[in-house]
């Protein structure tokens, strides 16, 4: 019996610091949209394989595998594209993509306008 | 004000609980500016409800990288460094785009594979007896080598950069300037010791206030100047190459040590750039 409100006490300490704990801790942002449910503004290009890109984007300037999946990065003339891949049934697709600028004072720019830069300058290789 | 600040991937033993009293520092400058903060690890969904996110504890980031571009895409608060400044400052070959732009880079060579015949070749088109071989994307000299002429090329995946070896980090050392809100803060030295190339205080780095001359400040500045605009805050590491005059070795624009314990009023120089920039 003496051992029961050591328990309960125990008990009442424990869902105290978990109600502390939930209260510091930041709420998590709704889960974003996958990035499959959006093209991002990459088009025909969203889901495409790694020979689609290539045949339209040329080689990368860098490409690097990662886990499952691997990001290639294109150095265009205005503008730096990241391109994601992920490993499918099909083997590697665009999930996703984002952009950079290359230097100083260029524009910010989305997916789509610096995809254009690309399809203006032609094949960066 | 609600500030998240990214921390490392929980199940990276690397880092196991270093992190927490860096974060604790942070946590209790930003605390005296009435800004309370959040802990969030980098590799989990971005915290809601928060003003801005510093990635000053991303720790990490290097080991996965394309996890780390993506989280930059889509962030649903404001990153300080700004998305488009931490993309650029991911991969190293932003020492190319600065050497373009009329930056004195200390040599560097980057390349994609490395085998023997490659490694010779770097050795002679850099003209030096020792080289630090490591990832493009890397930190906290995570699989950097130093290697001898003739020693073997080690096995490391991907983008590589080869540096030569300069004697300096072992006299002068590697001299870093602190800018917070485009203006200069404080700078220190760091110098490898004992058997070690290696400049870190985790691996025996000797680190010393300076006060940093008109040369160090003229090529920090022109650094700033060429990068991509934004840098709310920026570690410009430099280095004295074989011709005497002074080189970029790094801008760390993502998660770099501050060393703000070296200057008295840096914290609350690093604060106040932040909540300017919010």
């Amino acid at each position: 019996m003496r051992a029961l409100p050591l328990i309960a006490a125990v008990l009442l300490l424990g869902s105290g610091i978990a109600q502390a704990a939930e209260k510091s801790a930041p709420r998590r942002a709704e889960p974003e949209s996958a990035v499959e449910e959006d093209d991002g503004g990459l088009g025909a290009l969203f889901h495409a394989s790694t020979a689609a890109v290539r045949e339209r984007l040329g080689d990368p300037d860098v490409s690097r595998a990662e886990g499952k999946g691997a990001f290639w990065t294109y150095r265009l003339p205005n503008c730096a594209l990241f391109v994601f891949f992920h490993e499918s049934p099909r083997g590697l697709r665009v999930t996703g993509a984002s952009t950079g600028p290359r230097k100083r004072g260029e524009p910010p720019m989305t997916v789509q306008q610096c995809l254009a830069t690309a399809v203006q300058f032609g094949s960066p290789n | 004000m609600h500030l998240a600040i990214l921390t490392p991937d929980p199940a990276d033993e690397t880092y196991a609980e270093r992190w927490r009293e860096a974060y604790e520092q942070y946590r209790i400058a930003f605390a005296a500016a009435g800004v309370e903060t959040f802990a969030s690890s980098w590799v989990d969904p971005w915290p809601a409800d928060v003003d801005a996110i510093l990635p000053l504890r991303a720790w990490g980031y290097h080991k996965r990288a394309m996890l780390w571009a993506e989280r930059l895409a889509d962030p649903p608060a404001p990153l300080i460094n700004p998305a488009h400044l931490l993309r650029w400052n991911t991969d190293k070959t932003y020492l190319s785009a600065l050497a373009e732009a009329g930056v004195p880079v200390a040599p560097t060579v980057f390349t994609d594979t490395l085998d023997q015949v490659i490694l010779d070749k770097a050795f002679a088109s850099l003209g030096c007896e020792q080289m630090v071989v490591k990832p493009a994307i890397s930190a906290g000299s995570f699989q950097t080598y130093l290697l001898g002429k003739g020693e073997a090329a080690p096995d490391v995946p991907g983008l590589l950069m080869l540096q030569p070896y300069l004697d300096a980090v072992r006299g002068e050392g590697e001299l870093s300037l602190f800018y917070f809100g485009g203006a200069l803060s404080h700078a220190v030295r760091k110098v490898a010791v004992g058997g070690d190339f290696r400049v870190q205080p985790q691996f025996g780095g000797q680190v010393d206030a300076i006060v940093p001359t008109r040369e160090m400040r003229a090529l920090a500045e022109t650094t700033l100047a060429a990068a991509p605009e934004g840098a709310v805050y920026a570690r410009i590491d430099l280095i004295r190459g074989t011709d005497e005059d002074l080189k970029l070795m790094e801008m760390e624009a993502i998660e770099p040590d501050l060393y703000l314990g070296y200057s008295q009023g840096a914290t609350s120089r690093f604060v106040r750039a932040v909540l300017a920039a919010i």
